[in-house]
């Protein structure tokens, strides 16, 4: 059988390897290209062929000149610091709770990984739902008994909508992060944990100097996975809120740009989208390689 | 281990053939179609699909229909326009002609080759033709749209005791703003249950009834007003002041810096009288007063505001004629009551820039406009573009076209005389307005686009609805100048 797949790996590896060449790199390849054009989407302006188009750098002169780029860069910036840790810490703490149980383990994963295979744009008009009427009606609200203003009225502040898009976004991948630290909590041998606790070693004194450790590898993958998505988070963003008071984060702003521009700006658009792409390459990147470097083989 | 082989063969041999087909697909298609006609709206998907199995039953040609809203149908317009089989009609709106007009697929009435649809393309009134302003024609409009103040006219023979609503109406049409503002007063006094209150209006009196009826007994507000819904008051609303400050649609579009700064006062006199307005809003369980809820789209939304009118706890929403079908579900015998009355602006002559439009003109005329337009693609084939001429010819001429646009479509034509007579009363105002020289431009799309929604509209829905108490003249003052501000940024 390795033989087997030794002799065809390219001819097994041909098909995945053309379709990822024709949907994503070639286009990528493309959108590069195009960032220094005046694109429309339907047509170059001025000609039949993209460099009969070529404007330079002016579409990235004019994003780095203008205050909504970077207000929802800034803006983004702050969600996916909050969303990051948020998701991390309560799904870190699920798994832990649930390695410690011994019944109705899998009921649990079940339950929390549930919210994961539901529509996220689906759930955030139903979260919508629940911020505005059930929180700031009935739960919250000025005239309610348990009256707490930080989650009245979420939807209405740029500061409460970042506490109210972590909120759902951790509710929906919680159970799903939970899953790989979950596993990476059962790879750790419980002879070490027994050793320590012959030496002495507090519950505490254990999570940090051996949980934390031998966890790096869940970490790695599971920060870079959140970084990156709550980064690119886009479907909150529109049901929520819509951006409106002021919390437009990048990838709406991208699709917004062609929505609210006549002839649309595709060309700008791409170039955003280039100057996004490596700002959230550079920085997953540089994550995965300190994470990685924090990694201890037992 | 053999079966896991072969299955893993016959995975990859699907995948390879099905790889084959995609790659093929998009190089070769056959054309099955005479016409390809491309359609963003959406209410006569099913019914444009008939008239073109009607128009192959007359005439042999084929015509192939394809229907996409207009948010999503513009990004898939434009891939169409680059697959071998463009669309040889497609419709647009004002407010991305400029997008096809600058790639040239847009044919304008020069290019036209058949003289009886050339003239129907000159024949379009100067202020409905699409085109960039030297008087081409690029269009050939749908129908005729417009928005103002509706309501019921038993409610108002109910609330003012009347036998029927004419002279009302008429009078109400020549009403000035504070003839109007008394007016929504004595309907708050009434809806609280103090008729007997005397208003005039065009210097008529009528007096509230002092009893609530039957129809009257829902009313919890004056307006069904939808805060949640920025385009309501950023487009819809904004654009009396730019009918006090612009002749036209193409006059906007090229507005000097000077001449947006000119739109101040026009609008900070509109948003105070928001503030008065907004106080009289009805909602499905009492009157919704000004706050975080004012724009929760589940209390506020468009269906609720029409659902709330269209239950009768409202007098007055200021919407358009597109509300009718909404209405005719919940109560279609108030549907067929309906009428549109002029909104009234709290404006003065002083206000009025030099090109703008009188206040008696603005207070008794409903902004009209074309949603959409029918273009020919400059791009198609010769032949195909003949065909499309022959087409588009047939459905504005022909009986069984014609028939189509009032009958089954529902649409106002755009060159309606006094003769057509259509199902939904709003229209039929929508046409009286027409007949009787009393209709304002729908400028707003000539604004930088979604200038309306992001400046003016965030600064009223976030700052303003949101406030329940009276608005701060020096925070309007400041909100009005940073949206026009930006405005004059874009200007190039």
């Amino acid at each position: 059988m390795k033989t087997f797949y030794k002799k065809k790996f390219w001819f097994m590896v041909l098909p995945s390897l053309v379709l990822f060449l024709m949907v994503i790199i070639i286009p990528f390849m493309q959108g590069i290209l195009y960032s220094f054009t005046e694109w429309r989407g339907a047509y170059f302006v001025g000609g039949d062929h993209w460099w009969d188009a070529l404007v330079g750098m002016k579409n990235y002169v004019s994003i780095f000149t203008s205050d909504s780029f970077l207000k929802a860069l800034g803006y983004t910036t702050l969600y996916a610091i909050l969303a990051v840790v948020v998701q991390n810490v309560v799904s870190l703490i699920l798994a832990l709770m649930i390695k410690k149980i011994h019944t109705g383990k899998g009921a649990f994963r079940t339950i929390y990984f549930l919210p994961y295979v539901l529509g996220a744009l689906a759930m955030g008009y139903v979260w919508k739902f629940i911020f505005e009427n059930v929180f700031s009606q009935i739960l919250f609200g000025t005239e309610s008994f348990f009256h707490i203003e930080l989650l009245n009225n979420m939807l209405q502040s740029p500061w409460k909508a970042l506490l109210a898009f972590a909120i759902v976004s951790t509710w929906q991948v919680a159970g799903y992060y939970l899953i790989i630290y979950l596993n990476g909590l059962n790879n750790i041998s419980e002879d070490i944990y027994e050793a320590a606790r012959i030496d002495g070693a507090s519950e505490w004194y254990q999570f940090w100097k051996i949980t934390i450790p031998l966890l790096m590898p869940s970490f790695t993958i599971v920060l870079f996975m959140s970084l990156a998505s709550s980064f690119k988070m886009m479907d909150l963003n529109v049901s929520l809120t819509e951006g409106n008071f002021g919390t437009t984060m990048i990838s709406y702003l991208i699709l917004k740009t062609v929505r609210e521009s006549s002839p649309p700006e595709y060309g700008m658009a791409q170039a955003q989208a280039v100057i996004f792409f490596i700002i959230v390459a550079t920085i997953s990147v540089a994550q995965v390689l300190a994470t990685k470097s924090k990694e201890v083989e037992m | 281990m053999k079966t896991k082989k072969l299955l893993s063969l016959v995975l990859v041999g699907i995948m390879l053939v099905s790889m084959g087909t995609m790659l093929t697909g998009c190089g070769s298609s056959s054309k099955d179609y005479d016409i390809y006609l491309y359609n963003t709206k959406t209410e006569i998907a099913d019914s444009i699909q008939d008239l073109c199995s009607k128009y192959e039953e007359e005439t042999g040609v084929k015509v192939k229909v394809y229907t996409c809203g207009t948010a999503e149908g513009m990004e898939t317009l434009r891939s169409e326009m680059n697959s071998k089989n463009k669309p040889t009609i497609f419709s647009v709106n004002q407010s991305s002609f400029q997008e096809w007009y600058e790639g040239r697929y847009a044919c304008s009435s020069d290019d036209i080759q058949n003289p009886d649809l050339k003239a129907i393309y000159e024949s379009i009134p100067d202020e409905m033709k699409l085109g960039d302003g030297t008087g081409t024609s690029y269009g050939i409009p749908y129908n005729v749209e417009g928005y103002g103040l509706i309501a019921d006219t038993r409610m108002i023979c109910d609330v003012f005791n009347l036998e029927n609503a004419e002279n009302f109406i008429e009078d109400f049409r020549k009403a000035d703003y504070p003839e109007f503002e008394q007016m929504v007063l004595a309907l708050d006094e009434y809806i609280k249950g103090n008729g007997g209150v005397d208003i005039t209006l065009n210097g008529n009196t009528y007096t509230t009834a002092s009893e609530r009826t039957g129809l009257t007994e829902n009313l919890n507000g004056v307006f069904a007003i939808a805060g949640a819904e920025k385009w309501t008051y950023a487009n819809h609303y904004v654009n009396y002041a730019l009918s006090a400050v612009f002749p036209d649609y193409t006059s906007t579009a090229n507005a000097t810096a000077e001449q947006v700064q000119q739109l101040k006062t026009p609008l900070v006199k509109l948003v105070k009288e928001l503030d008065f307005l907004t106080n009289y809003t009805a909602g499905a369980n009492g009157a919704v007063p000004r706050g975080a809820n004012y724009i929760n789209s589940t209390v506020t939304g468009y269906d609720q505001a029409v659902q709330t009118f269209s239950e009768g706890k409202a007098m007055f929403i200021k919407q358009g004629n597109w509300i009718y079908q909404n209405v005719s579900s919940v109560d279609a015998e108030k549907a067929e009551n309906l009428t549109m009355l002029p909104m009234k602006v709290d404006l003065e002559s002083s206000d009025i820039a030099e090109n703008g439009v009188s206040v008696e003109k603005i207070n008794s005329s409903v902004p009209e406009f074309v949603s959409q337009y029918y273009l020919i693609n400059a791009k198609a084939s010769e032949e195909e573009k003949a065909a499309a001429e022959d087409f588009l010819l047939w459905l504005n001429t022909s009986e069984t076209g014609t028939d189509f646009i009032i009958n089954k479509f529902a649409f106002v034509p755009f060159n309606a005389d006094s003769s057509v007579e259509m199902e939904n009363p709003l229209a039929n105002s929508l046409i009286w307005y027409m007949q009787n020289d009393s209709v304002l431009g729908n400028d707003f799309d000539a604004f930088p686009e979604s200038w309306g929604l992001n400046t003016i509209g965030a600064f009223i829905q976030e700052k303003l609805l949101t406030d329940a108490e009276e608005w701060d003249e020096n925070s309007i003052n400041e909100g009005v100048q940073s949206a026009l501000d930006s405005w004059i940024n874009s200007i190039k």
